[in-house]
């Protein structure tokens, strides 16, 4: 068992009339695989999209870490299998997401809900993990 | 009447010495576009995970693409009653145990990515945010 401790902090001034608001959440998560890697992505259209992470290989709640490294392009995530042609994260040059995926394993898999990946150009540099 | 612009700071920082041979220490500062709506409430989930309809949080019709979304369930019920789920696009995709944490920005403005909760327990308490511009 290791640990990996997570800390979140969100703030903005001016958002709301009443106070500036930050916010600091922290968790330390009980682990016992994990890690981050680097990777290139190519597909540029939805309809190629690639997995990154199996929806069948990882437990309900594996923490997922992605950010994009790219100073020019847009890395675009599918989630879900509902809308074929949508996809539910956009992270422009810089940004990040974290989350407690659910890893929906369905009865007959044919990867309609893994975490795929495609860009708005090709070699675009991918930094994405998992903590379970 | 035009609304000033602001802006969100966000960090995450992921650090273990224990889980690989070399230590991990990562903090990432996310850019965001200057946004003009947002905010955090807190609030009951009345809709049982698994057991029919969710609540709507947010419409993907009301803001553009990339608004950042923050969900965080602050309860102490380790198990599975006490967790908090996020279904994007009529699909369960985040799964919140007593004190996780979730932030990513979202893609929006697209048919059926509407974000909706549903709880292990009826009135279980989350807490959200949405930081964006409108669509």
């Amino acid at each position: 068992m290791a640990t990996l401790k997570t800390t979140l902090v969100l703030g903005s001034e001016k958002v709301t009339s009443v106070v500036d608001l930050i916010t600091t959440i922290k968790k330390d998560l009980t682990v016992t695989e994990g890690g981050i890697l680097v990777t290139e992505i190519d597909a540029v259209l939805e309809s190629t999209a690639v997995s990154i992470f199996g929806a069948c290989d990882y437990p309900l709640g594996t923490y997922i870490y992605l950010k994009n490294k790219d100073t020019t392009n847009t890395l675009k995530f599918k989630l879900s299998s509902i809308n074929a042609t949508d996809h539910q994260i956009t992270l422009t040059p810089g940004q990040a997401a974290f989350f407690p995926w659910t890893a929906e394993c369905p009865e007959e898999n044919t990867g309609q809900n893994d975490i795929k990946v495609f860009a708005s150009d090709v070699d675009t540099t991918l930094e994405y993990g998992a903590f379970n | 009447m035009a609304v000033a612009e602001t802006a969100v700071n966000v960090s995450i920082t992921l650090e273990s010495t224990d889980l690989t041979t070399d230590a991990l220490s990562l903090v990432t500062y996310i850019d965001v576009a200057p946004i003009t709506m947002g905010g955090i409430l807190r609030r009951m989930a009345y809709r049982v995970t698994g057991t029919g309809s969710a609540e709507e949080i947010a419409e993907e019709t009301h803001f553009e693409e990339g608004a950042i979304i923050y969900v965080y369930n602050p309860g102490t019920d380790t198990e599975a009653t006490g967790n908090i789920t996020i279904e994007i696009g009529g699909q369960d995709i985040m799964t919140l145990a007593a004190g996780d944490w979730a932030l990513f920005p979202w893609s929006a403005g697209q048919s059926g990515d509407d974000i909706n909760v549903t709880a292990g327990t009826s009135g279980n308490i989350f807490e959200y945010g949405v930081f964006g511009k409108p669509a």
